[in-house]
């Protein structure tokens, strides 16, 4: 077992990340403008080339926010959408403070009214970006990537016209560099608990990922160097093989600081190795590839974000069951936990599906979390918990 | 069986002098033998994907959303099948129109037998792609799923690109469904039927800006209801609309009120938003005072004829991505105020049902365009399953009739 998180590993990160709001700040009065997004389907790429600061609006956990979202959602909306709007409305978390615009992926309902909401009572410039939802993955409705490559041609001139900055290949062809970059060394780092003995567990990789959701990129690729350079170092030689249950944990957005579940099956003895989430191990899985010389940017990043790893807002449900049992094969898992944000209709339907196809192909029996961002039912959560990992460890 | 013998509508007012709605709910009611008898494809269709799609391709369009429900919650009072939708994968916390046809359907109770699944997706409500995509896997019957995109001036020119290359490749679908080939001839036959239809209930609708109002609230919500589907048969449909006209047009003619109206000048109530399982909100209406001029819960679909003339894939395109469902919120309120204004209300209902995340979530939107706008005063009701909030609901009412009649 390797807790990195107070230790030296991610110790300059967490550093920097304490300073980042002031830093933006500082970037703010130079005349820098940030620009914050919402879902995996923004590319940051475009915002980078526009020479702003990307932000991945993603915090949740927190009730406060959750209810003064209230104020638009109803309560019978996720608490994660109904935070994307009570952290503004707050003024408590400096990143909401400090957009000057945010993106919007029309992904499911609630983020469609999220996106309105900003632009109409929040007070800053809200771009919403179509995403299709029916293409499938043997390509059969090649207008979908075509209309994205549109939405996204869209988005980059609004951006442009909104930083000032016309958005040229050149640079989107390095914020393509610097994305990549990161994602593949975010992406090595969930791959470590593949191996029964890792020098990093998944847990830390998700606080890193999420650190790069705030951070100045090249900032943060700089710390990530550091960070791959201190694991490489280490000896898995030394290191006792870990025994506890080896669990999967996917389902419903997991935003930066929503420690409820993770920390509860942190104490029950679990240990999660892989995930299939939009804000974890999913948000480094893909490279933008240019083809050759001559590929054009816009089509690599179309491609690459409409077919990353389908949402459950997208119809191709073969294909997400199919990557989930890939992700739970190759990482041998022993068990799934399924979070569902009270509310998140998309990934609550799909549950039975992926519970059913987990347990037909690999045996993994798979546990239904629904929860949301009160405290009320951290002990129903831990009972519940408990008695899966102890099935679990009867079965191993 | 006469309506009140159902245990739900026994509960309700209808108004018995008026002829063409018996006829209208034979109409509903005969769905399930006609579909049988026609020996054509039963394509389940979600509630605001336009159905004209399906009676192109030769088969029959059924909105299993609205019929199951009114069927089996309404009429039947049978609540429990939302269990059996639970148990197939959805949460309870859907809502409960949805809980209600997935419920019926996953029993195999389906009061029609559904053969294939087809719903546009996009165009907003997650909850009615994924009931359709349980129902599919549940059944084991063939599904289709096709987009709709966000509507956006500025995206014009490739969404209706998209959208006319995603009808192409829907009707294709179809055509493997059932063997009929659909052409521009298929297609334009289909939309003049919907286009006939829909000027049938603008007609009906111009009837309630005329005061006393001819129809009552729970005859006029529910004539509405019907052209979900076209009752599977667009002429049958027609012909009952007709009729009604007829029966509407005398009682203008005559100054004849609707017999439920309690008042000689009652408060005019315009609906807005979300349709309702709670069908005692339209007697209640009425018994506190208030007349029912309007209501855009499937009308805002129908706002607009399909052109005819030119490319039929193009012209559907373009009235899809326009349709009001499709709408921005914004848009979608500016663009329906022209219809509830001739209706001359003087207030307004938003209805929202509770575990939707479609119309709740913009409600507080929606209040405020209407509020900013219209500058009427605005009642926010929430319903869910029949019964279960009819007192509140009611006292809402009348409390709000009260204080907004002089």
């Amino acid at each position: 077992m390797n807790d990195n998180s107070e230790n030296g590993l991610l110790s300059s990160l967490n550093g920097k990340l304490e300073e980042e709001p002031q830093s933006i700040a500082e970037a703010k009065k130079r005349g820098k403008k940030v620009v914050g997004y919402f879902g995996p389907y923004v590319p940051e790429e475009l915002i980078l080339a526009a020479d702003m600061h990307p932000v991945h609006l993603a915090f949740g956990g927190e009730l406060e926010p959750a209810l003064a979202g209230e104020a638009f959602l109803k309560p019978y909306s996720c608490a994660y959408a109904r935070s994307c709007l009570g952290y503004r409305t707050l003024s408590t978390n400096p990143y909401y403070g400090a957009v000057d615009a945010v993106c919007v992926a029309y992904t499911c309902d609630s983020m469609r009214r999220v996106q309105e909401y900003w632009a109409k009572y929040l007070g800053v410039p809200s771009f919403a970006l179509g995403v299709p939802q029916t293409h499938d993955r043997l390509r059969t409705k090649p207008q979908a990537v075509e209309y994205f490559r549109n939405e996204l041609q869209l988005l980059r001139k609004k951006l442009g016209e909104f930083s000032g900055n016309e958005i040229r290949d050149k640079e989107i062809y390095q914020a393509i560099s610097l994305c990549n970059l990161i994602r593949e060394k975010l992406w090595a780092l969930y791959e470590y608990p593949l191996d029964g003995r890792s020098p990093i567990e998944w847990r830390d990789a998700l606080k890193i990922t999420h650190a790069g959701f705030l951070m100045d990129r090249t900032d943060f690729l700089r710390e990530l160097q550091k960070i791959t350079g201190d694991l490489q170092r280490r000896s898995l030689e030394d290191m006792p093989y870990d025994k506890r249950a080896r669990l999967m944990v996917c389902g419903s957005i997991i935003g930066i600081g929503d420690h409820k579940v993770l920390d509860i099956v942190k104490q029950a003895g679990g240990n999660i190795v892989a995930d299939s989430m939009c804000t974890g191990a999913m948000f480094s899985r893909k490279r933008v590839k240019i083809s050759g010389i001559m590929g054009n940017p816009m089509d690599a990043i179309a491609e690459r974000y409409l077919y990353n790893f389908p949402c459950p807002f997208m119809t191709d449900i073969k294909m997400r069951l199919h990557n989930i049992v890939k992700v739970a094969r190759d990482y041998q898992v022993h068990g799934l936990i399924y979070y569902s944000l009270k509310y998140c209709d998309d990934w609550r339907a799909d549950f039975k599906s992926i519970k059913d196809a987990l347990y037909k192909e690999l045996s993994v029996p798979t546990l239904l979390i629904e929860t949301d961002y009160t405290p009320d039912d951290v002990g129903t959560i831990k009972t519940k918990v408990e008695a899966f990992i102890k099935m679990i460890e009867g079965q191993i | 069986m006469k309506l009140s013998e159902w245990p739900g509508f026994s509960r309700l007012r209808f108004d018995t002098e008026l002829k063409a709605f018996d006829g209208l709910m034979a109409l509903f009611l005969s769905s399930a033998e006609r579909a049988k008898k026609s020996g054509k494809k039963v394509v389940a269709n979600g509630p605001f994907s336009p159905v004209d799609l399906i009676f192109a391709a030769g088969a029959l369009a059924y909105d299993a959303y609205t019929h199951e429900t009114i069927v089996h919650a309404v009429m039947n009072e049978s609540l429990s099948m939302t269990g059996e939708a639970v148990d197939a994968g959805l949460s309870a916390d859907f809502n409960p129109w949805n809980l209600m046809m997935v419920g019926a359907v996953v029993s195999r109770k389906n009061d029609v037998p559904i053969d294939v699944y087809s719903t546009a997706c996009g165009c907003g409500d997650d909850q009615i792609k994924k009931s359709w995509q349980i129902m599919a896997e549940a059944t084991g019957a063939p599904s289709y799923f096709w987009d709709i995109p966000r509507f956006d001036a500025e995206s014009e020119e490739w969404a209706i690109d998209f959208l006319a290359k995603e009808l192409k490749q829907l009707f294709q679908w179809l055509t493997s469904q059932t063997g009929k080939k659909v052409t521009d001839e298929t297609i334009r036959d289909a939309i003049r039927q919907g286009n006939r239809l829909r000027q049938d209930l603008l007609e009906i609708t111009q009837l309630l800006q005329f005061s006393p109002v001819p129809i009552s609230a729970l005859e006029y919500y529910m004539t509405q209801t019907f052209i979900g589907d076209y009752a599977q048969d667009a002429e049958a449909l027609h012909q009952q609309y007709q009729v009604l006209l007829g029966e509407l047009k005398k009682r203008v003619s005559q100054s004849r009120p609707t017999p439920g109206l309690k008042t000689k000048a009652p408060l005019r109530l315009y609906l807005v938003g979300e349709e309702t399982q709670e069908f005692q909100l339209f007697n209640t209406i009425e018994d506190y005072g208030g007349a029912l001029v309007g209501c855009d819960t499937r009308l805002s679909l129908y706002y607009e004829p399909v052109k005819e003339d030119g490319p039929v894939i193009e012209n559907l395109a373009r009235w899809m991505w326009k349709m009001p469902y499709n709408l921005p919120t914004a848009e979608r309120i500016k663009a329906t105020l022209p219809h509830i204004k001739k209706q001359q209300p003087d207030a307004i209902i938003i209805s929202s049902v509770v575990g939707s995340r479609n119309l709740p979530g913009a409600e507080r939107l929606v209040r405020d365009i209407i509020r900013d706008e219209l500058s009427l005063p605005v009642l926010s009701i929430e319903t869910t399953l029949p019964l279960e909030n009819t007192e509140k609901v009611k006292s809402q009412i009348k409390d709000f009739i009260e204080m907004n009649t002089y």
